[in-house]
C-alpha cells in the first residue's frame, strides 16, 4: 500500500457501540485519527477509554457503528486480523510474555509480520528481518543494553517499554497506545514522549493517558471522554479553554499517573 | 412405535436424565465454586451403589442403607477434601485431573479388594415393586417413577437452597467472585469443603437409588462419569440450570436412540451406533456454541 | 554454548549404548526396551501438546489405537503388508482423525477442552468396543508383522526382536530430533507463544486457531507412529488401546518426565513402564494379592507426582543442578 499523506485520515470509527447488558460503556463515538498527528483520548476513569480501544483494536465486538482502517471496512473482523492490515495496540496492564527475554518477546511480535511461520525447520533465529526489527523496537524504547534478560527480572517501568517496543516491532502505520506511561518514572516517560514525537511523522497515534504534561506535550488533538460519550474533541488549546471540559475533568483532576 | 411403548421409553429416557442430572450437578458445582475439576466423582457414585448393596444386605433394607450411605459417603467426601483435594485449589487443572485420575485407580480397586469383581442387583424394596399397568401386556414399574420424583425433589431442593438461602447466596458469589466473598470475611475453607461433600453426596445417593433397576458393577463409576462430562460441557460449566436441560436431553437421545431403528443408504445407524449419539450431540453444540448452553466464558 | 554441547555428548552416548543392547542383553530385555522406546514416541508426542503448546490432551489415546486398528484392519491376516504403505496409511488415519476432532475440540479451551478430548475418545472407544467394525471387545490379531521388502531386498525382518529394536530406536531418535528442530523453528515459537498468552499472540497479529490444529493434527500423527508400532510389537488390537486409562498412564508418563522437555517425557515412559513391570510382580500378603491390585499403588503414585512433583524427574534433576531451578522450557 502506498505511504500516506499527511492529515490522511487512516483510521475512522464512525458511531461505534459497546453495550454490556443495559450499560453502554461506549456509546455513539466517533473518531478519526490521521497520519502525522498524535490524537490523545482523555478523561475520568470509567470513561469508557480502553473499551473503545478494545473495539478499534477487535479485542472487542462492537454492539453496533463501522471502522475503516485506510480505507478498508474492518468491523466485525478479528484482532489478528486488524493486526496484520497495520494497527498496533499496546495494552494498559502489561500484556507480554513473561518467561521469555527482552529481545524474544520483540522478535515473536515482529515474526508476525513474515508471511506464514508455518515453517518447521529451518531455526527461527535465522529469519534476520524479525530479529532486527526487534533490535530497533528495543533500541527505539531505549532498552537495547536489557535485551537479554527475561521480562520477570525487570522492573515494571522496562516492562511497560517492551510492552511499547512489541507493538512498534510488528511495524503498524496506526498505534493505538493505551497508557503507555503508567507506571514509568520521570526519565523513562520523557524518552517516551520524544519517541512519540519522532514516531508521529509516520504513524498515526491514538494514545489514552492519564499524564497531563505529557499530553499536553505530544498531542494534537484532545478527545475528552466521559461516561462512554464523546464531550469535546479539538486542539489542546480549544479543550483546555472550555468550560464544559474544565466541569468534568480538567479542572478536578490533576493528572494523577492512572 | 406404540403409544405405550413411546411412553415407557420417554419416562425411561426422563429417569435416566434426572439420574444424570443428579451427579452431574455434583460436578459442575465443584467446578464452578471451587475451580477443581475431580475425575473421582464418578468414583462416589459407583460407592454409592456398591454401599447401597452391602449394606442393603447387612441392614435387611434399602432405606436404611440408604441412610447410613449418604452419611458414610458425605465423611469420606469431607476426609478427601481435608487431605488432597484442598491442595489443589491452587493448581493448574492438569494436576487436578492428573490427581484425581489417580484417585480414580485408588478406588476402583480398593473396591475390588473390598467387595470383589463381580456384578450384583439390589432388590427392590417391596413397597416400591408394584408395576403400573398401561396394556395388558405392557406396566411400568413404579420404582422408577420414585427414582424420578426423589431425583426431581432433590432438584427442587437445590435450587431453592442455591436461590433462597445464605449459604446458597455464598455459593453464587463465590461461582462468580472468590477473591471477593473471601474479603467478606466468610470461612472459604469450610464453604469448599461443604461443596464438595455436598457434590460427592449428590452422586454417591444417584448411585444408591439407581441400583435397584441398574446393575452394580465394576466401572459403573467410569462410565456414569463421562456422559457427565458431556452433560457439563452441553449445558455449561458452572450452570445448575444447564446440567438439568443437558442432562435430560442427554437421557432423551440416549434412551431412544437405543430403541429406535435407523438406516441411511443400507448402513444401519441405530441402533448400532446408539453409543454414539450423545457424543455426535456434543459435537454439534461444540461447533455452535462452545461455552455449552447456558455456559459463560471463565 | 558448553553445556549444550555436553548434552548433546550425553544423548548420543546414550544412543549409542542403547543400539549396543541386542548384542549384550536377553530377548526379554530387548523386548521390554522396545516397547519402553515405542511409549517414549508416544509421551513425546503428547508433550508436545501438553508442554509445549500448553493444550492438555486427555484423549491421545484415540490416535495412538486408531493407527494401531489401521494397520490390523489392512493387513491381510496370515500374510505380511507392505512396512511402507501400511505405515503411512496408519499415521495418515490418525492425523486426519486428529484434524476433525481438533477442529472441533480446539474451539473450547481450560477445562471444557480436558472433558472433550476426553469425550471424543470415548466415543471412538465406544465405537469399537460396541461394533462388530474391527471385532469389537475380542479386537484383532495382527499375526504376521509387516515386511519392509522394497523390490525384493530385506532391509530389516521385523519379526526378528533385534531388528524391530533397533528400527523402533531409530524411529525414537528421529522422532525426537524433529521434535527438537520443529520447536527451534518459526512455528515452535509462535506455539511457545501461544502456551505463555494466547491473547497477546492474536493482538500481534498470529491467526492462533490455525497454528494449535496444526500442533494437535503433528502430535496425533506422531502417536499414531507409536501405536502402529504397538500394534506390531504386541500383535494384538483391542479397544483399550483407545481407552481413557491409557490416556491417563501417558500423561502421567509426560508430568512424571517433566513436561516440556522432550526428553523427560521419553524418560517417563521409561520409569513408568518398569514400576507397571515391578508392582504387577508384587507377592500376595495377608491374603490380598497385591500383584493383582497393582493398579492400587500405580493410583497412590500417581496421586503423590501430581501433589509432589510438578515438574518432573527432569525438574528435580534441573533443581539440584542449578541454583535458581530452572523452568521446565530447555
Amino acid at each position: 500500500m502506498a505511504e500516506p499523506a499527511a492529515g490522511e485520515v487512516l483510521l475512522r470509527a464512525r458511531g461505534v457501540a459497546r453495550h454490556f447488558g443495559g450499560l453502554a460503556a461506549v456509546n455513539d463515538v466517533s473518531i478519526e485519527c490521521r497520519m502525522g498527528e498524535v490524537q490523545a483520548v482523555i478523561g475520568p476513569n470509567g470513561a469508557g477509554k480502553t473499551t473503545l480501544i478494545n473495539l478499534l483494536s477487535g479485542d472487542l465486538p462492537l454492539s453496533s457503528g463501522r471502522i475503516e482502517l485506510r480505507g478498508r471496512d474492518i468491523t466485525g473482523l478479528a484482532s489478528h486480523q486488524i493486526s496484520r492490515l497495520g494497527l498496533g495496540r499496546s495494552y494498559q496492564k502489561t500484556n507480554v510474555f513473561l518467561s521469555l527475554t527482552a529481545f524474544e518477546n520483540c522478535r515473536l511480535a515482529a515474526q508476525s509480520r513474515l508471511a506464514s511461520s508455518m515453517r518447521f525447520f529451518r531455526p527461527a533465529l535465522r529469519y534476520r528481518a524479525p530479529a532486527e526489527a526487534a533490535e530497533r523496537a528495543l533500541a527505539e524504547v531505549g532498552l537495547e543494553a536489557r535485551a537479554g534478560a527475561p521480562l520477570a527480572a525487570l522492573s515494571h517501568g522496562e516492562r511497560r517499554q517492551v510492552e511499547i517496543a512489541m507493538t512498534l516491532a510488528t511495524d503498524p502505520k496506526v498505534l493505538l497506545l493505551d497508557e503507555p506511561l503508567a507506571g514509568m518514572g520521570a526519565e523513562e516517560s520523557a524518552r517516551i514522549v520524544e519517541l512519540l514525537q519522532k514516531l508521529v511523522r509516520d504513524h498515526a497515534i491514538l494514545l489514552v493517558e492519564h499524564d497531563m504534561d505529557a499530553v499536553f506535550t505530544v498531542a494534537n488533538v484532545l478527545t475528552v471522554m466521559v461516561n462512554g460519550s464523546v464531550l469535546e474533541s479539538g486542539p489542546p488549546k480549544q479543550i483546555r479553554a472550555s468550560r464544559a471540559v474544565q466541569e468534568a475533568y480538567l479542572g478536578t483532576d490533576d493528572g494523577g499517573q492512572g | 412405535m406404540s403409544f405405550e411403548t413411546f411412553l415407557i421409553q420417554l419416562l425411561n429416557g426422563v429417569q435416566y436424565g434426572l439420574l444424570l442430572f443428579l451427579v452431574a450437578s455434583g460436578l459442575t458445582l465443584v467446578f464452578g465454586i471451587m475451580g477443581v475439576i475431580n475425575l473421582a466423582h464418578g468414583s462416589f457414585y459407583m460407592i454409592g451403589a456398591y454401599l447401597a448393596w452391602s449394606l442393603s444386605e447387612r441392614l435387611g433394607n434399602l432405606w436404611a442403607a440408604i441412610a447410613v450411605g449418604v452419611v458414610l459417603a458425605v465423611l469420606l467426601g469431607m476426609l478427601l477434601e481435608w487431605l488432597l483435594i484442598k491442595k489443589l485449589y491452587a493448581r493448574d487443572h492438569l494436576y487436578q485431573v492428573l490427581l484425581t485420575y489417580g484417585l480414580i485407580l485408588v478406588f476402583e480397586e480398593l473396591r475390588s479388594v473390598i467387595w470383589g469383581d463381580d456384578v450384583h442387583g439390589v432388590q427392590v424394596p417391596s413397597m416400591l415393586a408394584a408395576s403400573i399397568p398401561l396394556t395388558e401386556t405392557l406396566s411400568y414399574p413404579v420404582v422408577r417413577l420414585w427414582i424420578s420424583v426423589v431425583c426431581l425433589v432433590l432438584a427442587v431442593g437445590m435450587y431453592l437452597l442455591i436461590q433462597r438461602t445464605r449459604i446458597g447466596m455464598m455459593i453464587r458469589a463465590g461461582a462468580s467472585n472468590r477473591e471477593m466473598i473471601q474479603s467478606l470475611g466468610i470461612n472459604i475453607q469450610l464453604l469448599y469443603r461443604i461443596v464438595f461433600a455436598l457434590g460427592i453426596a449428590l452422586a454417591a445417593f444417584a448411585g444408591m437409588i439407581s441400583a435397584p433397576v441398574s446393575s452394580v458393577f465394576p466401572g459403573m463409576g467410569n462410565q456414569v462419569l463421562i456422559i457427565c462430562f458431556v452433560v457439563v460441557v452441553i449445558g455449561g460449566i458452572g450452570s445448575v440450570k444447564g446440567a438439568m436441560v443437558a442432562a435430560i436431553l442427554i437421557g432423551l437421545v440416549d434412551t431412544f436412540g437405543k430403541v429406535l431403528h435407523v438406516e441411511l443408504g443400507g448402513v444401519k445407524l441405530l441402533p448400532e451406533l446408539a453409543g454414539m449419539t450423545v457424543y455426535l450431540l456434543m459435537a454439534v453444540v461444540l461447533v455452535w456454541r462452545p461455552v455449552g448452553i447456558f455456559g459463560r466464558r471463565l | 554454548m558448553g553445556s549444550r554441547k555436553l548434552r548433546i555428548v550425553v544423548m548420543l552416548a546414550c544412543l549409542a549404548a542403547l543400539a549396543l543392547l541386542p548384542f549384550v542383553a536377553e530377548k526379554f530385555y530387548v523386548q521390554l526396551f522396545t516397547k519402553m522406546l515405542i511409549m517414549g514416541i508416544f509421551a513425546m508426542s503428547l508433550d508436545l501438546l501438553i508442554g509445549y503448546a500448553g493444550l492438555v490432551s486427555f484423549g491421545h489415546a484415540a490416535y495412538f489405537g486408531v493407527a494401531g486398528y489401521v494397520l490390523a484392519l489392512i493387513s491381510p491376516q496370515y500374510a505380511a503388508a507392505s512396512l511402507w504403505t501400511t505405515l503411512p496409511v496408519a499415521m495418515g488415519v490418525s492425523a486426519l482423525l486428529a484434524l476433525v476432532i481438533g477442529a472441533l475440540v480446539l474451539r473450547t479451551s481450560g477445562i471444557y477442552f480436558i472433558m472433550v478430548t476426553l469425550a471424543f475418545s470415548q466415543m471412538l472407544f465406544y465405537l469399537f468396543h460396541d461394533t462388530k467394525i474391527a471385532g469389537g471387545t475380542d479386537g484383532i490379531y495382527v499375526y504376521v508383522r509387516p515386511a519392509a521388502d522394497i523390490l525384493g531386498w530385506k532391509p530389516f525382518d521385523l519379526e526378528n526382536v533385534a531388528h524391530l529394536y533397533l528400527v523402533v530406536l531409530a524411529l525414537f531418535a528421529g522422532v525426537f530430533v524433529l521434535l527438537r528442530t520443529m520447536l527451534g523453528s518459526l512455528f515452535g515459537r509462535v506455539i511457545e507463544g501461544i502456551r505463555i498468552n494466547e491473547h497477546r499472540m492474536r493482538s500481534l497479529g498470529y491467526p492462533t486457531f490455525r497454528y494449535k490444529l496444526a500442533c494437535f493434527v503433528i502430535s496425533g500423527a506422531l502417536a499414531g507412529l507409536a501405536g502402529y508400532l504397538a500394534a506390531i510389537q504386541f500383535g494384538f488390537v483391542n479397544p483399550d488401546m483407545l481407552g481413557w486409562h491409557v490416556s491417563g498412564l501417558v500423561m502421567m508418563m509426560v508430568i512424571l518426565g517433566g513436561m516440556g522437555t522432550l526428553i523427560g517425557p521419553a524418560v517417563g515412559a521409561m520409569a513408568m513402564m518398569l514400576l507397571e513391570l515391578a508392582l504387577q510382580s508384587l507377592p500376595e500378603f495377608g491374603g490380598v494379592n497385591f500383584g493383582k491390585h497393582w493398579q492400587l499403588f500405580m493410583g497412590s503414585f500417581i496421586v503423590l507426582v501430581a501433589l509432589l512433583l510438578p515438574y518432573g524427574l527432569i525438574g528435580l534433576l534441573r533443581a539440584r543442578g542449578q541454583a535458581g531451578g530452572g523452568n521446565g522450557h530447555g
